[in-house]
Formats: structure tokens, sequence, C-alpha cells
């Protein structure tokens, strides 16, 4: 058990950092578009410390597109990620879908390239979901 | 006049508007000379490009595909600036002649997506309705598709794979991205005066596409392609590491690369996969500087920081 996590800290770490950095630049982005915008203005000449406007103004509205962002990260995770696997030969999706092509196991492929889709529409949905509930002026008819 | 940049008849001085009107290639030279990472990353890049392209033409293919038995895994010597691999071949030359291929696969990519997103978001944000409506929902089944794994499966199933083949497979998929974006901006770019205006004046719906909304997207384009490039060259040697990448006659960082998957390799002899592991790196990291200074030229409040 205890090797198991000790096998898992590289890989996730390298995965998690690869999400990461994709995250901290669309964040950056999204604050950038945020803090031009008239409400920070009124946040600011009405007095609100410089540190809640950041936090409470700007923040948690740049926020809102990263939370749909978790819908698509299920994609990933259930997919399995092929790169890190390969690298780091961890018995997952990954690696079962790549010796499988190369055994020409197709009835195993197409059953993974189905696995990955059917996980896509489902963080897809996710996504929209979590988007509409962060978000309440996103509203799903 | 700065709606209209890529239509403006000759007009004489007189005529001309009295407003300093900077050209996209002027404030994108600008921005990239400003930022002293983005004009080293150009100067580097372009280092290494004319180092790839000139280098690949004076190396000798066949001297460096040689397999040379007696001269398996040699260390850095005079004769072989980076060593041999496992099949006595020269890792420089490998070098070259793979990064030269990986960039040029990776440019073509980009171009060949780039061209048929361009196309097509420019048609369906234009036109929208139902043309929009088919358009939107072909891309959208495109982009649920797993990308590597269907791209790996193609790749193993095609009867004949080359490099043509190869560049094709990636560019049915990648183009979906671009033709999104272009479609969204196209899409406000429509609603103003001045493509109403044209209408009126009954310019041909492809005249105000190609003169008229293109160049105001142009910025857009070429922040967008820049970024992907590194991109793609990313997924290129990706794949032919994990060996569903280019064939074997071609070699490419990639290949490079995934000798390193030998654990012998990857503890003992850090020159086979170091340097084209590095080169990746500075290649990729050097295109996304210049596309962040690029991006800031486009985009104006990205300036504000």
């Amino acid at each position: 058990m205890l090797s198991k996590a000790e096998h898992l800290v590289l890989p996730t770490m390298a995965g998690a950092l690869l999400a990461t950095f994709g995250t901290i630049q669309y964040l950056r982005n999204e604050i950038i578009d945020t803090k031009i915008k008239d409400f920070v203005k009124t946040a600011r000449s009405k007095g609100v410390p410089e540190r809640k406007v950041y936090t409470q103004h700007i923040f948690r509205n740049s926020l809102l597109p990263i939370a749909a962002f978790l819908g698509y990260e299920i994609t990933g995770l259930i997919g399995g990620s092929i790169f890190l696997e390969s690298i780091f030969s961890y018995p997952g999706l990954g690696q079962l879908f790549l010796t499988s092509i190369s055994s020409r196991d197709f009835s195993v492929v197409n059953m993974l390239v189905l696995i990955s889709g059917a996980a896509a529409i489902v963080g897809t949905m996710l996504s929209d979901l979590i988007l509409s509930w962060v978000d309440p002026r996103i509203r799903i008819d | 006049m700065t709606v209209n940049m890529g239509n403006e008849k000759p007009v004489t001085d007189s005529m001309q508007p009295k407003t300093t009107h900077t050209s996209l290639g002027k404030t994108m030279w600008r921005e990239v000379k400003n930022d002293k990472m983005a004009l080293f990353s150009l100067i580097l890049l372009s280092a290494i490009l004319l180092t790839v392209y000139v280098g690949s033409y004076l190396l000798d293919l066949d001297k460096i595909n040689r397999i040379d038995m007696f001269n398996i895994y040699a260390k850095p010597s005079a004769d072989n600036w980076l060593g041999t691999d496992y099949g006595g071949r020269d890792i420089f030359g490998t070098l070259i002649i793979g990064a030269k291929n990986s960039i040029t696969i990776g440019v073509v990519i980009t171009l060949i997506s780039g061209l048929i997103g361009l196309t097509v978001g420019l048609i369906s944000g234009y036109f929208g309705g139902f043309i929009d409506n088919v358009i939107m929902r072909i891309i959208d089944f495109i982009i649920i598709l797993p990308f590597l794994m269907i791209v790996i499966v193609l790749i193993t199933v095609v009867p004949v794979f080359n490099v043509p083949v190869f560049i094709a497979i990636m560019s049915i998929f990648l183009w979906t991205g671009k033709a999104r974006l272009i479609r969204s901006k196209t899409l406000a770019e429509r609603e103003l005066d001045y493509v109403n205006a044209s209408k009126t004046l009954g310019t041909p719906n492809w005249k105000i596409i190609m003169f008229e909304v293109l160049p105001n997207l142009s910025s857009i384009i070429i922040v967008n392609m820049t970024l992907t490039l590194a991109g793609n060259i990313g997924i290129e040697t990706g794949l032919t590491y994990l060996g569903f990448g280019l064939p074997e006659t071609v070699p490419s960082l990639g290949t490079l690369v995934s000798y390193a998957s030998n654990p012998e390799v990857i503890q003992n002899k850090w020159w086979v996969w170091l340097p084209a592991s590095l080169l990746i790196l500075v290649i990729m990291l050097c295109i996304n500087f210049i596309g962040q200074a690029l991006k800031r030229a486009a985009d104006a409040r990205q300036r504000l920081t």
C-alpha cells in the first residue's frame, strides 16, 4: 500500500504540474480581463480594501471559467494519460491502450476509445453543470 | 481607417488622415523588441533554424545513417561531436536532421490546419444560420473524439504510412480549435458597421470576407498559429517517442528522446537523449516567448500589466 503511494508520487506530480501551468495561464488572462472592468473601479472607489478587491471581486469572477475546466479534467483522468503512463511505465488505461494497439488487439482499442469518448461527453456535461452552479448568471434551460 | 487595413486604396498624401497609424507588423516588432526575453528568443530561434536548415544540407545523410558496429555508444569526441547511438550513428547529425524534420512537420501541420480552420471559421462565422449550425456540430463531433488515441489508431491502420500521411492525419483533427476561435471572432466582427456599409455598397460576400474581415483577424491568427506551432512540434515528438510518429527512416527529435526509454541509456549515456530533449525545450520556450510578445501586440489589454 505504501509502495503504491510511493510510485504514484512522480507520475501524479508530473501530471498535476502540467495541468497547473495551463490553469495559471488561463487564470492570468482572466484576471487581466476582469481587473479593468467597471465593477472593480466601483469597489475601489467606495473604499473596499485592496486585498478584498482582489480576493472577492477580481479573483471570484476570474475563477468562473476555471471552475468549468474541472469537468474537462475528468476526461483526462478517465482517458488515462498515455504519455505519462508510458514514461513512468505505470499500468493504466493509457499503457493498456499502447500495448493493445501494438499487438493489434482492436476490440480492446475500440472499447478504450469508446470509454474516453463517453468520458469526454460526461466531462463536457459536468463542466456545463459546474459553470451554472458557480455562476448564477448562467442557467440551463 | 483602422478597421480597413488590408483594403486601403492608394490615396494622395493630402487625403490621408493625420492620425499616426502603426501597422500590425510594426506593433509586433515593437513588442518583441521591448521584451528582452522575446528578442533573445527570436535571435536564438533564428540561430537554431539557420543551423538546422543549413546544417542539414551540408551534412551527408548516408554517412549519418551508416551503421558502425565498432563505434556503438561512443562518447562525444572530435569525430562524433555528440557521440553515437546504439547503431554507431552520429548523434549530432541525427539531431540536426531530426530537428529539421520535426520543425518542418510542425510548421506544415500548423499551416494546413490553420488554413482549413481559417476558411471554415470565416465561412461559418460570416454566414451564420444553417451553415454555421451544421459546421459547428461537425466541429463538436471532432473535438469530442479522444485526439491522441484516434491519431494513434489511424497511424496504425493506414496501409502506407509516410510523412504526408502523418501530416494529413494530424491536420484532420487540429483545425477544429482554430475554426472555433476564428468563428467566434468573425461573429463579433460581422456585426460591426463597416461590414454593413460594405454590404450596402454591394460588395460581394467573398470580397468582404477576404479583404475586410480577414485583415482585422490577422493578428489573432498570427498569435494563435505561433502558439500552436510549439504544441504541434511537441505532439509530433511525443508521438514519435511513443513509436507512433514518423517512420523509422525519418529521424525526428522524438526518435532520439525515445532511446532514453532504455534504462542503461538514460542512466549512463546522457549524450544520446539530453541534446534532443534540451533542443525541444529551447525551441518550444522560444516560440512561446515570441508568441506571448505577439499576443501583447494583438491584444492591448495584455499590455496593461
